[in-house]
């Protein structure tokens, strides 16, 4: 690891004038560490967010929740915010690494850190959240789905740092899932999916909106268009479920790499569709 | 007994869990330590035509740059002479040595490893084992001829050894046979994965002397081989044993360790060198990859008539210990089984590679994965139940291996019946894809040259001096075995492993011998100190010695146990008596072999979609022989359960274009404690002849079943077969579609 600048300011405005372009914004460090030690970054400058007051703070706003960047795995996962609304969010905090790792890392971390397998990454865009970004001129809103460009690459311009996630209220008649494949319990996923469903008000069969997110099978998580298309409108038997699950797969676009095959991956992306459609109906219909 | 066969704690556990003991990378030699590094060639196989290290000599803080050059120009091996210490004309693996550097820390160091400049003229390479038996395969060591080797060692092309068993007439076998089975499986590569990489710290001092601080299984190999490669005598090299963060047999032979002495020499100042986890994928000792062919005849009742098998396993760029453990292979492939008519081939083959070595149960695991899963297609093909056609076959005392040593204290049926019958106590759970598998298989254990040292202490207290790395309880079953003949408690026992200056030579840390072969020591030095403590306790009680007893701290008169002395008095009353202070070093060596036994049996759930494999409930029963500290043995057992069922469902190193896909922890997944299901323990205790207080060894059985078992289950729960490790989920959803498709 080449040696490097340690900066640690104690107020968001402080950071903010801090990041130069050869400067690094640290959170848990559980990548990032990772990326120096293999000399990805040219970063000579680190600049440690965890003194920032409040930017770890998990709270209620307008019916929804706004999650602080520096929010811990660990804490997204035992949140009662969280858990009683945004069921994928919790499973996929709950998952991430290792115990040690969720208690370092943090979800401003994995996103921004934009891997493709990130997983956080696809409830968050099934929920429809959006993350908030500030610069020194001010802040503005990006949604999740529009948040990733390429793996390490996010819509994040110069001097720009991601402050909080904020998640939409859960409508009502609506539940979201996350599952994943994995080859050992402590793994990074081969595929993951996350499924948000809210039921019609009259029809409690049927669809009226559905998002179905998948990460690991992209250079980015991906929407999965056409099964949402599938769904919408659609009464939610057996068959819209495989169709969904089908089309999800052609949504797809995985690759071989050491750890999976594509074809591996694309019918993984056919189960983890299926089954996260079942059971974020069945939260819709407050089964479960 | 009093001691042997309690469960107690490891004597070293609390410097352990506190953080005071010290590893490899803890050592403090004195002195500035340099940072050491070694440059590795990129390619699996070039010609090297030019290194050049001028750059990397004239970076600030380099402190020395050492190539073959300041080596003798010689190559070494066991069995064949094929490697040198550092590649002059020709990398063979990616990963092969080029050249070393010692700088002032760890980026300097890096950075002058960068600036080595080294032509390469890239050659065509094989890293599979099959493959590099064609007739067209590049070859590994043109001058392969030249070299020295074994006598009678059969070698042609890059094939480095190969041994032929028959036994009885294969043909006549197979003619007796009413069915006849064959199948091919192939197991490949694994790495120990070990927590502590490899590394050394080395200090020359002005005598010439070589300190060397090693995370080591095998110190008097170790300072043999740095003598030898650097020419120089044992008395210039001293090997100092670090406590070790786990070997699994991946710290026999030296790796880093020469290259740490030479550049000490030259820079003056202590070096170190840590592997980082890359490397010690790429260049270690992992377990070697087997292709193998199993055909077997039986009777209608399941009686096997014959035996036909070949395996060949890719040893790496060097034959290194591939040899041994291919003719341990041999002898070892039929199985735990009577087979009356055998041919056997196994061929060691070289591969551009690290040089496999003698991971925990060296072939074990390869072979029973094809064995056992042969044994339970022919089960189910011929309507037995898969125990029943083991027990029907299970060898039993008095039985031959295939090269011909008998066999006793064989406990194969009973220790298959154990693992069976606790399987069988709870009933299968309904649910369509769940399943259940066994596989047994046996190791034999040797006993190799060991001396320990035992003494009684002026205040009673005993003290064992040994030159054995304590990998995995070893200390603290010497100490019960000491404290067993010599009455006293294990609290009164200290062990201690010493240097190769200071230790009676000892055996390895491996191949399941450690306790047999020091604690056989141990049990001769033990009892020749209770011999001296009864002829001076003799005199004072005036009794026959062989009329005296110990226990409790004391000896005293058979019968009469007022006529008493205290250890403590023996003691120093040995240095006033004629015969002087208490002391014994004895050794054995070359002992006989015996067989010991695992068998396992699983209960597994397959998800059909996903293919992904939960292990519901896993039985490992064991001969153990007695078992000395119960709490190791089961320790050991969970410990090679755990180790065998990642090779089982997910470990493999892949190579592509002969570079190691994932040489890292992210890619190559080892089960983690998150995987890890219960394990039911049952012992099967019978004092084994051959074992010091009867104890057999144990670290190598429990690691060989698991494949087998996990093929078997799968196959119980989903109705397919895998023949190819690692059994994955996709490899189970693969196979599960062609067998739908082939309903169709």
């Amino acid at each position: 690891m080449r040696p490097f600048h340690y900066r640690a300011p104690r107020s968001l405005d402080e950071a903010l004038a801090l990041l130069t372009p050869r400067a690094v914004p640290l959170a848990g460090g559980t990548d990032l560490f990772l990326k120096m030690e293999r000399r990805q970054t040219q970063a000579d400058t680190v600049v440690d967010l965890k003194r920032i007051p409040e930017l770890d703070r998990i709270e209620a706003v307008d019916g929804g929740v706004r999650i602080g960047a520096l929010a811990l795995m660990d804490s997204l996962g035992a949140s009662s915010l969280i858990a009683g609304q945004y069921e994928a969010l919790t499973r996929s905090a709950r998952v991430v690494g290792s115990i040690q790792t969720r208690n370092r890392a943090t979800l401003g971390g994995n996103l921004a850190n934009a891997s493709p397998a990130a997983d956080t990454a696809p409830p968050l865009m099934a929920l429809g959240a959006s993350a908030e970004v500030a610069d020194a001129g001010g802040t503005r809103q990006v949604p999740v789905d529009r948040l990733f460009l390429g793996p390490g690459r996010t819509a994040l311009r110069d001097g720009e740092l991601l402050t909080a996630i904020l998640v939409p209220a859960l409508p009502a008649r609506a539940g979201s899932s996350f599952h994943r494949c994995v080859r050992t319990a402590m793994d990074i996923a081969l595929v993951n999916c996350a499924a948000f469903i809210r039921l019609d008000e009259d029809h409690p069969d049927t669809v009226a909106e559905a998002r179905i997110a998948l990460g690991a099978v992209a250079p980015t998580p991906l929407r999965a268009a056409s099964a949402e298309t599938r769904l919408a409108g659609a009464r939610l038997d057996e068959d819209v479920v495989e169709a969904a699950g089908e089309c999800a797969a052609s949504d797809a676009r995985p690759i071989d790499d050491v750890r999976a095959s594509a074809d591996y991956r694309r019918e993984m992306v056919r189960v983890l569709t299926r089954r996260a459609i079942r059971s974020a109906f069945r939260r819709a219909r407050g089964e479960a | 007994m009093r001691v042997v066969g309690q469960e107690l704690p490891r004597v070293e556990i609390l410097e352990k869990v506190t953080g005071q003991s010290v590893f490899g990378a803890d050592v403090l030699p004195g002195g500035r330590v340099l940072a050491g590094k070694m440059v590795l060639s990129p390619h699996p196989h070039a010609r090297i035509t030019a290194i050049r290290t001028e750059r990397a000599e004239r970076l600030p803080g380099v402190k020395a740059v050492v190539t073959a050059a300041d080596l003798p120009a010689i190559r070494y091996g066991r069995f064949v002479r094929d490697e040198a210490y550092f590649a002059t004309t020709k990398a063979r693996y990616a990963g092969d040595r080029i050249a070393a550097v010692a700088a002032v820390d760890e980026e300097t160091a890096e950075e002058a490893a960068r600036l080595i400049e080294v032509d390469y003229e890239v050659l065509p390479s094989v890293t599979s084992g099959l493959e590099a038996m064609a007739p067209d395969a590049p070859l590994l060591h043109e001058d392969y001829a030249d070299y020295w080797a074994q006598p009678d060692l059969d070698r042609r092309g890059n094939v480095c050894g190969h041994k032929q068993i028959v036994r009885g007439d294969v043909e006549r076998g197979f003619a007796e046979a009413d069915r006849i089975f064959e199948h091919r499986f192939h197991v490949p590569m694994v790495h120990q994965t070990y927590i502590e990489p490899h590394t050394a710290t080395a200090r020359f001092d002005a005598s010439g002397k070589a300190t060397v601080w090693a995370s080591s299984l095998a110190l008097f190999p170790l300072r043999a081989a740095i003598a030898q490669i650097l020419r120089m005598p044992m008395t210039k090299v001293r090997v100092i044993p670090t406590e070790i963060g786990g070997g699994f047999g991946g710290k026999l032979s030296p790796t880093v360790e020469p290259a740490a002495v030479v550049l000490a020499r030259k820079a003056r100042r202590p070096v170190r060198i840590v592997m980082s986890r890359s490397e010690d994928f790429q260049t270690t000792n992992p377990r070697h990859p087997f292709h193998l062919r199993y055909k077997t005849g039986v009777k209608h009742d399941g009686t096997i008539t014959a035996r036909e098998i070949e395996v060949v396993l890719g040893t790496g760029f060097s034959a290194g210990s591939g040899v041994m453990i291919s003719q341990g292979a041999a002898v070892r492939a039929p199985g735990p089984y009577r087979v009356p008519n055998l041919k056997i081939d196994s061929y060691c083959v070289y591969t551009n590679t690290s040089t496999c070595g003698a991971y925990r149960g060296p072939a074990g695991p390869q072979l029973a994965f094809a064995s056992e899963s042969q044994m339970d297609i022919i089960a189910r093909e011929l309507g037995i139940d898969p125990v029943e056609l083991r027990l029907r076959n299970a060898m039993v005392d008095g039985d031959e291996t295939p090269a011909g040593a008998r066999l006793e204290d064989v406990h194969a049926k009973e220790t298959l019946l154990k693992a069976a019958e606790a399987m069988n106590a709870v009933p299968r759970p309904p649910g369509n894809n769940v399943g259940r598998g066994v596989a047994m298989a046996h190791w034999l254990v040797g006993g190799m040259a060991s001396s320990a040292g035992v003494k009684l202490n002026e205040d009673g207290t005993v003290a064992i001096l040994t030159g054995l790395v304590d990998l995995s309880g070893a200390s603290t079953s010497l100490a019960q075995i000491a404290a067993e003949v010599l009455g006293v408690s294990l609290d009164d026992v200290h062990v201690r492993t010493a240097d190769t200056d200071f230790a009676p030579h000892s055996t390895l840390s491996a191949g399941s011998q450690a306790l047999k072969s020091m604690g056989g020591a141990v049990l001769l030095a033990a009892r020749e100190a209770k011999r001296q403590i009864q002829q001076v306790a003799a005199d004072k009680l005036e009794a026959d010695p062989g009329d005296l007893e110990l226990d409790g701290n004391t000896v005293f008169v058979k019968g009469s146990p007022e006529r008493a002395v205290t250890l403590r008095e023996v003691g120093q009353m040995a240095l006033e008596h004629a015969r002087g202070p208490i002391v014994s070093t004895q050794s054995v060596s070359q002992l006989t072999p015996h067989p010991a036994i695992a068998a396992h049996a699983a209960e597994v759930e397959v998800d059909p979609e996903t293919g992904r494999v939960r292990i519901l409930r896993y039985v490992a029963a064991q001969d153990v022989g007695t078992a000395v500290n119960p709490l190791s043995v089961r320790g050991q057992i969970e410990g090679g359960v755990m180790q065998g069922l990642g090779q089982a469902l997910s470990e493999a190193c892949t190579f592509t274009d002969g570079k190691m896909d994932n040489a890292n922890l992210l890619d190559y997944k080892i089960f983690s404690a998150l995987d890890a299901p219960p394990v039911e323990v049952h012992l099967v205790q019978h004092p084994c002849a051959s074992g010091p207080l009867g104890a057999k060894g144990v670290g190598e059985p429990p690691i060989i079943p698991p494949p087998a078992v996990m093929a078997n289950a799968v196959y119980d729960a989903v109705g397919v077969r895998i023949h190819d490790l690692p059994i994955t989920p996709e490899k189970i959803v693969k196979a599960l579609k062609a067998k739908r498709a082939a309903q169709r």
